[in-house]
């Protein structure tokens, strides 16, 4: 079976600028601070389908949170990272897979409604669905 | 002389957006996202908003979109920072309703 969840934080490793906090929502301990801005990401892995060999496809739920500015310049460089990982084939990761495709289910916006975050801080929502291989 | 049309897969999707099935696939999502949203119920206000529309698609498609349009619906499907700065789970309702119904977890 793929392992998504490591394409997928290894990439994020690898492609973010450094110090950028990240994390699968299921990693944040319920007491933990998160520092901003952050990327908080839920994968699901929907199993291998027919369509060709080893072809995995999955979705990932990304909430980039924090101040305006950053938020956005933030959502802006993600939608980049995941999209080059299939268009340039850049989303490898040795031994374990890769990514062949990505695409938009809905790209980064903010939620309309209530803002329930903390003052200043904003959300921006998206989903993408994953075509992997291993 | 038999011959296919170029456009075979587009005239079968706008035929298959049409139909009843597309509609029995969503409401059957709805259906499932409702049951769950139901557990968590605060103020009834998710569970209530969950329905489906129809949207378009490409080429002329007709396609089934389920809905949450409460205040509060990305927040609770996706998760959200409190107050304290701690990060409150997304509960996936929808997605994984989705998720269900076409067989997948």
């Amino acid at each position: 079976m793929i392992d998504h969840e490591t394409i997928f934080w290894s990439l994020l490793d690898r492609d973010l600028i450094s110090g950028t906090y990240f994390s699968s929502e299921t990693n944040i301990a319920a007491d933990f601070e998160i520092p901003l801005p952050a990327i908080i990401y839920s994968l699901t892995n929907t199993g291998q389908t027919q369509n060709g060999p080893n072809l995995w496809t999955g979705q990932v739920d990304v909430q980039i949170l924090g101040d305006p500015e950053p938020a956005w310049d933030l959502a802006a460089n993600v939608y980049d990272i995941l999209h080059q990982w299939a268009d340039e084939q850049t989303g490898v990761v040795d031994d374990v897979g890769w990514v062949q495709d990505v695409t938009d289910i809905s790209a980064f916006s903010r939620p309309t409604g209530t803002q329930i975050v903390g003052k200043g801080v904003i959300q921006y929502a998206g989903s993408f669905a994953l075509a992997l291989r291993n | 002389m038999a011959y296919v049309p170029r456009d075979l897969s587009t005239q079968v999707a706008v035929m298959v957006g049409e139909g009843i099935e597309l509609d029995r696939v969503a409401d059957e999502i709805a259906t499932l996202a409702r049951a769950e949203a139901a557990k968590h119920n605060h103020t009834g206000g998710f569970e209530g908003s969950i329905h489906v529309e129809k949207v378009p698609g490409k080429k002329g498609v007709t396609d089934r979109e389920v809905v949450a349009d409460d205040p509060a619906s990305t927040f609770i499907e996706m998760g959200h920072l409190s107050r304290g700065h701690t990060w409150v789970r997304g509960l996936h309702i929808l997605r994984n309703a989705a998720l269900k119904v076409r067989g997948g977890k």
